[in-house]
């Protein structure tokens, strides 16, 4: 008779355990590696499909909704004129001699007028977007006047020009504007021209090729034309619905976007529109909210034992609370990152288990709970021991980091926007314990089946009013559907969330 | 060809290569699946898929360490992660003191000493096989299989308590043999 240690017995006889392996699995390993790279491929060229999908569809919205846009003439501008002592965009309409002025040469005198840029020109033909003419010269000017340093600030947009292959833009070109202004710094950046022409014909009746054109002949031609020629600048021009929002910092001017379009009264597409849009003042926000959470699931089974999918389930309401911050990349799209804190407790009713009893102590013993199935639990004569009823809670904290898109719908006084993305949740712990229906509680531990990582695909909506100039009330409601909670089952969740909270914009 | 070459060749997931690694590393691979299975063809089961992902994870080999230690840890936690979906929650800690010494009337074939740890109840089986063949502390069993030292320390207890008995009960079945000659 040999004494062992038992350890170390099984450690020597499995020293060098090296059994013959099954060699005719490599056929089906084999297969499976060339399938698993198909199947790769494949999910790599429907993922793209699908972001190339988004992104077309929100061009094509967005393209779509300029186009569909008929342009009202009070649109019309052919002069800005800012005036840098009041840091003010002085609006002048229907030529004001002071505030406007359009170049009564053809060529325009460079020496008289600063940084005179011309970004870009571009040659179209007219039925394929691209409209060339020739014939045509319109100086289009946009003077900046310095009352101080009698610096004055031309910009030009030069639509036609008749020597020099002058070109109207259809598409989306940048102008940009540097203008030091009484050596201050101040930028006028257009990024967005956009000229509609569709009759050449008209456009040749509009402007004599051979003449030149100044102010009153302008207005001349535009009014035996039926073409409202306007000057419009404007104090208020955010509130106005002249689609020109311009920024004028000490430090910096910025006119982000500039449309321009030629239409007659016939064709309104015929108008020649110079439009400033997309002006984004402070482009970081930081939120912090907080929300209640009502939790359920498709499926309603059981995340702790498939024997208890049957039983009654209750989700708690529960409670988000985070910080977020945003980056607006245009007046209409953000993105924002969070960080915030998520939990939910579910109850299950009428529990059926049966377990091992310390007869000492008259306690359940935690390490032989057995749960059964409801609709079994009524046979006691099939279980050995005795069936016992309670209700078990089921904790989980998830760390919630979201990453969404922020597409803005109205951006009034009043901002309406839509989100859209995903969270990454990290398990931040979990507990269960049962309660018998003789009060008894029972530990029973953490779950293994919650992935420590999972997702949630996000979606909502989101109004917002100004408290201060740079603070925001913020009400959200939101729905987030997890996607890999549990390892296992498909049990995956949905959390209804009214996000509300306040943002500081800077 | 040398080891690393052959590495370096499945990493760029060429059919050869890999073959040649399955044949070299398949025993001990499935010898790892054999103990911590409940069966043979869960064994078999496992091996196949663990073989699947360690050519998946090849990628992540870094020619620091041995591609054998490497390859056993992956194989290792493959097998466990089939367990660890299995059941939901752990059993809390009850530690129970069992005599570290077994009497051995006759010697065991391994064969039979591998049945009795398939036998034994997964998580039981799983922390003996960590702890006992495969020398992990129970600190890094209980990071594992996501439960506590104590848990594992319990689990452990019970297993050998479970070992223990069965060889004692081949010993008294031998003795009994060898009284009547039933041999």
């Amino acid at each position: 008779m040999n004494q062992n240690n038992l350890e170390k017995y099984f450690q020597e006889k499995f020293k060098d355990f090296e059994p013959d392996f099954p060699k005719e699995s490599w056929q089906n390993i084999s297969n499976q590696i060339k399938s698993k790279k198909t199947k790769k491929n494949y999910i790599w060229y429907k993922f793209s499909g699908l972001i190339a999908m988004l992104f077309l569809g929100f061009f094509t919205f967005n393209s779509l909704k300029d186009i569909n846009k008929i342009p009202d003439k009070n649109e019309i501008e052919n002069s800005v004129v800012i005036d840098e002592n009041n840091k003010t965009l002085n609006s002048t309409k229907n030529n004001k001699e002071n505030d406007t002025n359009i170049s009564k040469n053809n060529k325009t005198n460079p020496t008289d007028l600063n940084n005179l840029n011309i970004i870009k020109e571009e040659n179209k033909s007219r039925k394929e977007s691209f409209t060339r003419i020739q014939k045509n010269n319109i100086n289009t000017n946009v003077l900046i006047n310095s009352n101080k340093t009698n610096n004055l600030k031309l910009i030009k947009i030069d639509s036609f020009s008749k020597n020099s292959n002058a070109n109207i833009n259809k598409n989306n070109d940048d102008l940009i504007a540097n203008n030091s202004i009484s050596n201050k710094k101040s930028i006028i950046k257009i990024d967005y021209v956009e000229n509609k022409l569709e009759s050449n014909n008209q456009i040749e009746k509009t402007f004599n090729s051979n003449e030149e054109i100044n102010s009153s002949s302008l207005k001349d031609t535009t009014k035996n034309n039926n073409l409202s020629f306007n000057t419009t600048i404007s104090d208020n021009i955010y509130n106005e619905k002249l689609k020109n929002e311009i920024n004028i910092d000490t430090s910096n001017v910025v006119i982000k976007t500039f449309k321009i379009e030629l239409a007659s009264n016939i064709d309104s597409s015929k108008v020649l529109n110079l439009k400033e849009r997309n002006v984004v003042k402070n482009r970081w926000e930081i939120s912090t909210l907080v929300a209640p959470i009502f939790i359920n699931s498709i499926k309603n089974n059981s995340t702790i034992s498939n024997n208890l999918n049957e039983n009654d389930k209750k989700y708690y309401q529960s409670l988000s609370y985070g910080a977020y911050i945003q980056y607006q990349f245009t007046s209409k799209i953000g993105v924002r990152l969070g960080v915030s804190h998520i939990n939910s407790l579910q109850e299950t009713n009428n529990v059926a288990f049966t377990t091992e009893v310390d007869l000492k102590n008259n306690i359940f013993k935690q390490n032989s709970i057995h749960f059964l199935n409801t609709n079994s639990k009524d046979n006691q004569e099939l279980f050995s021991r005795k069936v016992n009823e309670g209700t078990i809670k089921q904790e989980i904290n998830f760390i919630e980091i979201p990453l969404e898109l922020n597409y803005s719908l109205i951006d009034k006084k009043i901002k309406i926007n839509v989100l859209g993305g995903a969270s990454l949740l990290i398990l931040n712990g979990d507990n269960s314990y049962l309660k018998t229906n003789q009060n008894q509680f029972i530990n029973l531990g953490n779950a293994s089946n919650i992935n420590s990582i999972n997702y949630s695909l996000n979606f909502g909506f989101g109004a917002s009013y100004p408290i201060f100039s740079q603070m925001r009330f913020h009400l959200q409601p939101s729905v987030r559907y997890h996607i890999n909670t549990f390892s296992e089952n498909n049990n995956n969740p949905y959390y209804l969330g009214i996000f509300s909270g306040l943002s500081f914009k800077f | 060809m040398e080891l690393d070459e052959i590495i370096k060749k499945c990493q760029k997931q060429e059919p050869k290569a890999q073959e040649i690694i399955y044949k070299l590393y398949g025993s001990k691979l499935f010898a790892i699946c054999l103990k911590y299975s409940s069966s043979h063809a869960d064994a078999q089961d496992h091996f196949q898929d663990g073989f699947l992902h360690l050519f998946n994870k090849i990628n992540q080999f870094q020619f620091k360490g041995s591609f054998e230690g490497w390859a056993k840890r992956l194989m290792t936690n493959h097998v466990l992660q089939q367990y660890r979906k299995t059941s939901h929650l752990e059993i809390v800690k009850e530690i129970a003191d069992v005599p570290e010494i077994v009497e051995i009337e006759e010697e065991i074939e391994l064969n039979e000493l591998l049945k009795y740890i398939q036998e034994l109840p997964t998580q039981y089986r799983l922390v003996f096989n960590l702890y006992v063949l495969d020398s992990y502390s129970h600190k890094e069993i209980s990071e594992m299989l996501g439960i506590s030292e104590g848990t594992s320390k319990s689990n452990l207890s019970r297993a050998k308590k479970i070992l223990k008995d069965k060889i004692e009960m081949r010993n008294s079945l031998d003795k009994t043999d060898k009284k009547y000659n039933f041999q």
